[in-house]
């Protein structure tokens, strides 16, 4: 079947079978930063935005996003010019094996969409689908921290740009 | 990969739906987010009828009640403003808890409902609340209660050309307070058992009515009418809490988990349903002298 | 620090210099490698914790459409291998067929399937008929060694290629058995002597990212292995004998790697999937699932240690007896080695004149043990510091000054370096470098315990301090070995070849940063490419914290020799004598004048001798120097329904000079929460017919991020000077301290003893009730 749909701004048809899961999809199409890491909805490796949020891809038919956006990391940041949420993670040193690391940079970019500025608590929260063996989690805290304030501190300086 | 799904259907509206679901008679399955069917597909059914047009995600808020469409997602759930207001944030908070985040933007409320676990959080929240489901087919909706619509697993009695419209919560009378517990080992394990409390207090402060539902003992919600008695038109002080939980959990007998043995369920269940209680009545006891400041 | 002196770039903050591609996702993982034409291989296990594959009839699958190849015991040579990724002659016994006619576990490999897709191998799965001959299984390592127990091991051709004490007709697969000084002396000397047993639980790494192996034939017919692994040469070696193929033949290429924690330093998909892709001629991809993740992969030793020391009343150890029931599992990869580490790990960590540990390690029909980050140390960590904790109490000493009192100090040996090695006897070592004192003082100082210990609080919830200390090694001496290439290029930078496996530790980072720092140049002037076997020189690979030590020393090594090369031609330039030219900031600097490296590059590569400055550089080593570690955990404890909740947890760890300390922090942080969910949470069950019953996320126990505490990390610089620029190892020291912290930190709380992990609501509750 045909499943039209918006992959990181581009408009697309994904040619796919009516019980294909989107993850498989995904990653037959290229999008391979999206990971299998469980299968079961559990780890959060496969984690893509749906229309903004973070959803398991692996437990996603792919014909049930027909019209919808989808992000990958493929979509956050280039490899010339990071993301200021990809810079936070290595500056941080959240990143270890980086099998996890695009799902919680995407659902750290749903996070600082809706909360710029987060308490630790609500960190915690958002990324809790997010499974990481390497780091125990203290650095990837820390880098959403990082993340915020300085988004914090770029808008801040477009406000006062503005205002001159 | 799910072979068995041959076909997706998107019905744009509620008698597309319908007539998709009754000349299916039983291959066709309504879905919502559809995540229960990406593991696992019940055994007719081989097509999906996507409900997304349907105009279901709404959360509305009125005299009667929360109304929660079946397509509203839990995470939608547990972030609305309306929600966050109604009972304390009884239901917000329940589906907070439910399973992460990742899930949660996933999973629709009407799914949740019907594909029922034994760790399910909120089917618990609807028996403690009275909630009514609102179930549509071909011959026009019925509205049940939810210990009706748990007395038997709904998968095995919902006609297969019925789906869930809208579950409501109905607004709780003065001086009401309400309340969930749920343990898990970690947060992102299955629950061992959990409790919903929905209890009001009369003008004196004793308890007029107590609605306690367990979860985790077994797969379908466990309402205890005995807490119910034991709290009526008493007072609720701490020992008539314990009593009410230990009643509630009384003779239940624990279906097996991997983890744990039931004695030690049947333990952890009175404990988690009688802070459920202690926090529904102290919340309507706050109420309570709000109003007699007011 | 004994040798300060500024870095410019070893100690400094850099980003990892694989990390752009880690960010983005375009760093390639085993699974993300295209190859045209794949097939997808399945595994047909086991449903018997024991027993003889009386008859295969695979006709049906391979007669099924898309089905390529079907292979059984009778379809691979019969060829015995250890599947222990340790260096040669492995210190494993070779217990093990690729695929064979009798299985030892459920989820024991019995055929694999590879088709055009996964769902037809899957199904071919379901047409290969199986008859079982059931044998009695072994579910408890007390029982393997009974007169009369079923042998789970009788093949003939079992072997152990090293001179150790091995008997698989009683199923033992290690043994240890070493005394120092006089064990009835030092018990008679005592003023109290305390005996009890302790059980550490099996568990499993849960690394993100499950075994993965794709192998396919080149142009060259040559077999090509793209694998999840820690040890891409040992795979290399292991895999030629098991399939009966020349070393020369079998090119094994380290992607980018999800996580190890010592689950990917056993060949695990690669025998499986290559033995297919020569059998079809097809590329063939092996992935486990999640499930097979946990059941058939590998696990932490289950060890059952009882500890019997003797005590003065003025703290002074007279004696230590530890004895170790190792439950190996079905194969015994790793079991003879985590076995004498669980000695060697910790008992030369406190002063003791009289020492023996007596160790067994058995074959059960359940999980099969491996290496596991701490390797024996995590055992070993929780009885010894538990009992710690308990003499301390009983000859009424604060604990961390009992552990002051005992503990081994820079300049001091012990006599266990010597007695207990990897697998047989050890290496006589002094400590030259011991930061434990500092870290005892900070963990106490941050964590408050003057002011919180023994202060449990009156209601339903209670709080406790409890803590521990420990040690670990860097690199196994006289065995591992670490090598290195770097060349120049004619813009100064540098090409660094080397067989260290980057896990995702950031080992690739460490060696260019040991390399920069020598030829004066940024870490980013470093180009790093590791662990392909056509390719890069050799390396044991990713485990026993040698890859800083050991690895790094190799790449300062050869680092210093391309330095001294592009010296002699930088003198030429400069006309002085290489002797004065210093290298730093991508230049050679000396008295007279100074050259852009990138100018020596090129004149050495187009314009003068032409030559190209390159060297080959390896590490060996006699000693392990230990890091060491201290720990304080605060517990809340839920007296009604058991739950025992870590509020915050302080780390101090002594890792000598940390190249990379955000990293290094960040090592500290994924052992210590790894071992906090092992001691609270993390399990296997089994029911009783050895099935595994939980291997999913949902009833495991792994923790994520609402589980975290809140967690204070410290590192004690010291330096070591055997380590490149000071290094000591760090990977694995911390995963032993949650253990035996967070049960003395119980017993603050709550007053009840545990012994036995995990701590679960459950255990704790029952502790209560009947205490």
């Amino acid at each position: 079947m045909k499943i039209p749909l918006k992959i990181n701004g581009v408009t697309k048809t994904l040619e796919a079978g009516p019980g294909e899961i989107l993850l498989d999809v995904l990653r037959r199409e290229g999008y391979k930063g999206a990971k299998f890491g469980c299968g079961q909805g559990f780890c959060g490796a496969c984690t893509v935005l749906l229309d903004g949020e973070p959803v398991n891809a692996c437990l996603l038919l792919a014909g049930l996003v027909e019209d919808r956006e989808i992000t990958t990391i493929e979509g956050v940041g280039a490899v010339d010019r990071l993301h200021p949420i990809q810079e936070a993670f290595l500056d941080a040193g959240a990143v270890q094996c980086g099998y996890c690391t695009p799902g919680f940079i995407l659902a750290t970019k749903a996070l600082l969409g809706k909360t710029p500025e987060p308490a630790e608590g609500e960190i915690k929260g958002a990324l809790d689908g997010n499974y990481c063996r390497c780091t125990g989690y203290v650095k990837i805290v820390d880098a959403v921290k990082l993340a915020a304030k300085r988004m914090g501190g770029a808008r801040l300086g477009r406000r006062l740009e503005g205002a001159r | 990969m799910q072979g068995k799904i041959s076909k997706i259907h998107y019905p744009r509206n509620t008698r597309e739906l319908l007539a998709l679901l009754g000349k299916g008679r039983g291959r066709v399955a309504p879905v919502g987010g559809g995540v229960s069917f990406s593991f696992s597909v019940p055994p007719k059914v081989s097509e999906l009828a996507s409900m997304r047009a349907l105009g279901l995600d709404g959360i509305t808020l009125d005299r009667k009640g929360l109304h929660l469409g079946a397509l509203v997602t839990i995470a939608g759930l547990a972030s609305s403003p309306r929600a966050a207001r109604f009972m304390g944030g009884l239901l917000a908070g329940a589906a907070a808890r439910v399973a992460a985040t990742t899930n949660r933007n996933l999973i629709t409320v009407g799914g949740n409902a019907v594909r029922l676990f034994i760790w399910s959080d909120l089917p618990v929240v609807y028996c403690a609340a009275d909630a009514r489901f609102m179930v549509r087919g071909a011959k026009g909706a019925r509205r049940l209660a939810a210990e009706q619509f748990y007395k038997t697993q709904p998968l095995t009695w919902l006609r297969c050309s019925e789906f869930i419209e809208e579950i409501t919560i109905p607004a709780p009378g003065p001086r009401a307070g309400a309340a969930y517990e749920k343990f898990c080992e970690t947060e992102n394990t299955f629950a061992l058992v959990s409790a919903a409390a929905c209890v009001t207090l009369d003008r004196a402060g004793k308890c007029a009515s107590a609605r306690l539902a367990l979860g985790g003992l077994r797969l379908l919600p466990r309402m205890s009418e005995k807490a119910a008695e034991t709290l009526r038109g008493e007072s609720p002080s701490p020992a008539r809490l314990r009593d009410a939980a230990a009643a509630a959990v009384g003779e239940a007998k624990a279906v097996r988990d991997i983890r744990v043995t039931a004695d030690y369920k049947r333990e952890l269940a009175t404990v988690v349903a009688r802070r459920a209680l202690e926090k529904a009545f102290a919340a309507a006891g706050a109420q309570r002298s709000g109003e007699s400041h007011a | 620090m004994s040798e300060k002196r500024k870095f410019n770039e070893v100690n400094q903050a850099r980003r990892r210099v694989d990390g752009i591609g880690l960010v983005t996702g375009r760093a390639l993982y085993t699974d993300d490698y295209d190859v045209p034409g794949m097939l997808s291989a399945k595994v047909l296990r086991s449903p018997h914790p024991h027993a003889r594959v009386k008859s295969i009839d695979a006709s049906k699958a391979r007669a099924l459409p898309g089905v390529k190849a079907v292979l059984t015991w009778r379809d691979v040579p019969r060829v015995i291998v250890t599947e222990a990724g340790q260096g040669y002659p492995e210190p494993s016994p070779y217990d093990k067929f690729i695929l064979d006619n009798k299985v030892r576990f459920v989820g024991d490999e019995v055929a694999v399937v590879a088709a055009e897709t996964a769902e037809i191998a899957e199904e071919a799965l379901g047409l290969i008929a199986v008859e079982y001959e059931p044998l009695t299984p072994i579910f408890d390592p007390r029982e393997s060694m009974r007169n009369g127990a079923p042998v789970i091991h009788d093949e003939p051709e079992w072997l152990i290629p090293i001179p150790v004490e091995m008997d698989p007709k009683k199923n033992l697969c290690g043994r240890a058995d070493v005394t120092i000084g006089d064990m009835a002396k030092g018990f008679a000397e005592a003023d109290l002597v305390f005996e009890h047993e302790y059980e550490n639980q099996y568990a499993q790494h849960v690394a993100n990212e499950p075994h993965t192996t794709i192998s396919y034939l080149d142009p060259d017919n040559r077999l090509v292995i793209i694998s999840s692994t820690q040890v891409p040469f040992h795979v290399r070696r292991i895999v030629a004998r098991a399939l009966a193929i020349p070393v020369k033949r079998i090119r094994v290429i380290k992607p980018r790697i999800g996580g190890g924690f010592g689950s990917k330093q056993d060949i695990v998909t690669e025998p499986l999937s290559a033995a297919l892709a020569l059998a079809t001629g097809r590329p063939v991809r092996l992935q486990l699932t999640r499930e097979e993740v946990f059941v058939s992969s590998r696990t932490r030793h289950h060890c059952v240690t009882t500890l019997k020391t003797g005590i003065k009343r003025d703290g002074t150890l007279t004696a230590i007896e530890m004895t170790a029931l190792q439950n190996a599992g079905p194969y015994g990869t790793h079991g003879l080695t985590v076995l004498t580490n669980t000695g060697s790990k910790i008992l030369p960590l406190f002063h003791c004149p009289n020492v023996r540990f007596n160790a067994w390690s058995v074959y059960t029909n359940l999980s099969q043990g491996g290496a596991y980050r701490g390797y024996g140390g995590t055992q070993s960590g929780l009885a010894v510091n538990i009992q710690m904790d308990e003499m301390a109490r009983a000859i009424g000493m604060d604990l961390p000054d009992l552990y002051r009192k005992l503990h081994i100090r820079q300049g001091e040996g012990s006599p266990v370096f010597a007695a207990l090695g990897e697998g047989a006897e050890g290496h006589a070592m002094t400590i030259n470098s011991c930061g434990l004192a500092d870290c005892i003082d900070i963990v106490l100082r941050e964590s408050g315990w003057a002011k919180k210990r023994g202060k449990a609080g009156t209601g339903c919830v209670r709080r406790g301090l409890g803590m521990a200390i420990m040690m670990q090694g860097s690199s196994i001496p006289k065995i591992d070995m670490a090598s290195c290439s770097i060349k120049m290029n004619e813009d100064g930078s540098f090409n660094l070849l080397c067989g260290a496996t980057d896990i995702g530790t950031g080992s690739d980072t460490v060696m260019a940063k040991i390399a920069a720092e020598v030829l004066g140049v940024k870490t980013s002037d470093i180009i790093v490419y590791s662990s392909d076997t056509d390719l890069t020189p050799f390396d044991v690979g990713a485990y026993a914290s040698s890859t800083t030590y050991l690895s790094g020393m190799a790449a300062k090594r050869c680092a210093e020799k391309v330095a001294a090369q592009l010296l002699a031609v930088a003198a030429e330039m400069i006309e002085e004598a290489a002797e004065g030219i210093r290298l730093e900031g991508g230049k050679a600097v000396g008295k007279k004048g100074e050259v852009t490296l990138a100018r020596v590059g090129t004149r050495s590569l187009y314009e003068k001798d032409q030559h190209q400055i390159a060297a080959f550089a390896s590490a060996f080593s006699d000693q392990s120097p230990p890091p060491f570690a201290a720990h304080v955990a605060e517990v809340e404890v839920d007296t009604e329904t058991g739950r025992v909740r870590v509020v915050r947890y302080v780390t101090a760890t002594d890792c000598g000079v940390a190249i990379n300390p955000v990293l290094a922090e960040g090592q500290v942080e994924g052992a210590l929460l790894n071992g906090i969910s092992y001691a609270l949470s993390e399990r296997y069950i089994y029911n009783e017919k050895g099935r595994l019953l939980n291997p999913s996320f949902g009833t495991y126990g792994v923790y994520f991020t609402r589980d975290l505490p809140e967690i204070r990390t410290f590192l004690v610089p010291t330096y070591e000077p055997t380590g490149p620029f000071g290094a000591k190892s760090i990977a694995e020291v911390n995963i032993n301290g949650p253990l035996p912290a967070i049960s003395n930190a119980i017993f603050d709380a709550v007053g009840i003893r545990l012994r036995k992990s995990p701590y679960t609501p459950e255990t704790v509750f029952n502790a209560l009730k009947s205490s």
